[in-house]
Formats: structure tokens, sequence, C-alpha cells
């Protein structure tokens, strides 16, 4: 999570607490790119992504004092209004958050996947394939393997402890996998 | 293909994507305020436009006119709703007015008077097109 270590200064969080523009602009400039690539890869909708990007951004306009740089990092602040924001849409669009069954972890960790589709069809299938995940494991996905943040990281935005956030990746994989799996098996056929 | 080159071929895809940019925000922050709190005084704010539009008319020689105009710094602004489907300017103006008291109140546009029978010093925030965006009571003035 490098984009804002330089501006980890405890002076530059009372900046943004005291609502200075110039301060504001900059935490904009350091961040806004891979806040929207995490609200597109876990909304699968490029519009729905940068509404809750704005409104991110507003609400921090709005009540910057909200931040607390005690309770954690000005990028932890930002992903957790963008994470409130996405569940709003997501729950607006589906009617509520789509149960999921746990299942046992895939033991196919090194399987051969999507063989035979372009370079398009993969990503498209990745991306179906994450956006299918339930919200708890398609964050960990996001952050960890798209983001490339660390373990630890990644618990400092989710507020979770960095072993929550080691078990949900491993299990979030195993779901992909699965899910890879099973279309590399019925494109085979199809082919 | 490996699950780890799976993704990292789907995070080089959405490195390709481009954010929108959202830096007309941060010109705009001194006035933007939409919610719930917007909502509680928006109506008392277009009122208060109207009533400082007249008031300019009304009373042409403010007491400091050298300092009519001013760079926008203030952050305390009520917005009007009314003007929130207007381009968003790109400068502002502030322009100083005084309002009388008993208009406001005629008006039904103070809740709770500070002082009956006087008048009220307010700022308003003007766009470049010289149309209002925002409204702020500063104190009032000529108590009788």
């Amino acid at each position: 999570m490098a984009s804002l270590k330089a501006t980890a200064q405890p002076d530059f969080a009372e900046r943004i607490r005291q609502g200075e523009r110039a301060a504001l602009r900059e935490a904009y400039e350091r961040t806004h790119q891979r806040l929207y690539r995490f609200a597109l890869a876990m909304s699968g909708d490029p519009e729905a992504a940068a509404d809750a990007l704005q409104e991110t951004f507003v609400a921090l306009l709005r009540e910057p004092g909200q931040f607390d740089p005690h309770k954690g990092s000005l990028e932890a602040f930002l992903y957790g209004i963008l994470r409130n924001r996405l569940r709003e849409w997501r729950r607006k669009k589906a009617g509520g958050e789509v149960p999921w069954e746990e299942e046992e972890q895939s033991e196919l960790g090194q399987e051969t996947l999507l063989e035979g589709l372009s370079r398009k069809s993969r990503n498209e299938a990745v991306r179906a394939a994450i956006l299918a995940l339930p919200e708890h494991y398609r964050e960990v996905v996001t952050l960890v393997e798209l983001e490339e943040m660390t373990y630890e990281e990644s618990a400092a935005v989710l507020g979770l402890p960095v072993g929550t956030v080691r078990s949900r990746l491993s299990r979030a994989r195993g779901h992909l996998e699965k899910s890879l799996r099973e279309l590399s098996l019925r494109e085979g056929s199809a082919r | 293909m490996k699950l780890n080159d799976a993704l990292r071929e789907y995070r080089e895809s959405l490195e390709m994507e481009v954010p929108p940019d959202l830096g007309h925000l941060f010109e705009e922050a001194a006035v933007q305020s939409k919610g719930s709190g917007r909502k509680i005084y928006a109506a008392v704010a277009a009122g208060l436009a109207i009533a400082a539009s007249v008031a300019l008319v009304l009373w042409p020689k403010p007491e400091r006119p050298a300092n009519r105009f001013a760079p926008v710094e203030a952050i305390h602004f009520v917005p009007i709703e009314e003007a929130a489907l207007l381009p968003e300017p790109r400068a502002y103006q502030i322009l100083q007015v005084e309002v009388d008291e008993t208009r406001l109140l005629a008006l039904g546009l103070r809740q709770a008077p500070v002082a009956a029978r006087g008048r009220v010093k307010a700022q308003v925030l003007l766009g470049e097109d010289g149309i209002a965006r925002a409204i702020r009571i500063l104190d009032t003035v000529n108590v009788q």
C-alpha cells in the first residue's frame, strides 16, 4: 500500500481532517486509481464503480474530520467508505446479499485452467468468477491478488486479523479454481 | 494456465481501466454539501437568496463597497437547491449584502430571528453568471 505511505505523516492527516483542499486533492490523486480498480473488480460495473468512487470522495470532502488517523490510515478509511457504498449498490441491485454455501476447499491448487481460450475470454472468465464470490472472499481476492496488497495491509483495510485474511484468501482461491475448472470443462466439451 | 497467471492477466487488464476524473470535486468543495443537512436548510437558503437579491436593489450602497467582492474561502455556505442544476461556475465571488429582518420574517425565511426589526448581514456566493449558488448569514446589524 505504497500510494499513501509518503503522506502518512501526522501533519498530513491533520490537514486532511481540517479539510485543507490541497491535502484532499493530494489524497485523491494518490488513491483514486486503485480505489477505482477495487470498485470495478468488486462490482464488475464501471458505472457503479465510478459512482462509488465519487461518493467516497464527496464523503471525504463533506466530513474530513471523520478520518481518525489513530484508527487507521487514510487509505483504509477511504476503502471503508468505498466498501460501504459498494454494499449499498449491491443491496439495491440484488435485493439483498446472495447466500453462499461453504464448500470444502479445492485441492486442485496447480490445476491447468482455461486452456484454449483467448486472453479476453480468460479475463472475462476470471472477472465472472471473482464477481460470483461472496463479498468477504471477493474483497480479499481483490486486495491481495489484484491490488497486490500484503496480508497485513489488506487486514488493515478490512479491519480483520491477518489470519482471517489468509484463510479467506485460501478459500476464495479454492472457489475460483473450482469455478474456472468447471468453465474449462464446459469450454472443452463445447469444442 | 495456473490460477496465479489467470489472476495476473486479469490484474493487468484492470490496470488499463481509466478511473473517472473527479478533480472538479475539489474545486467545488467550498459549496458542495449534498445530503440530509442540505435539505433542512435548502428552503431557507433559497428564500434568503431571493431576499438578498431584492436587498441589492433596495440598498445599492453596502457599508464597505471596496470589499464587496472577495475570493471564495468560506466553507459554511448553505447551497441553494434551485441552483443545483445550473452549470458549475469556473469562478465564484462573494457579495456581502444586508437584508431587512422584517422582510425575512415576512417571507418566513428565519426560523429563529437573532433580533427583531434589524438588518441581517449575509454573504451570497455568486457564480460567474451572476446567479447565487449559496448563502450564509453573518450576523444582525442595525438593531433598533
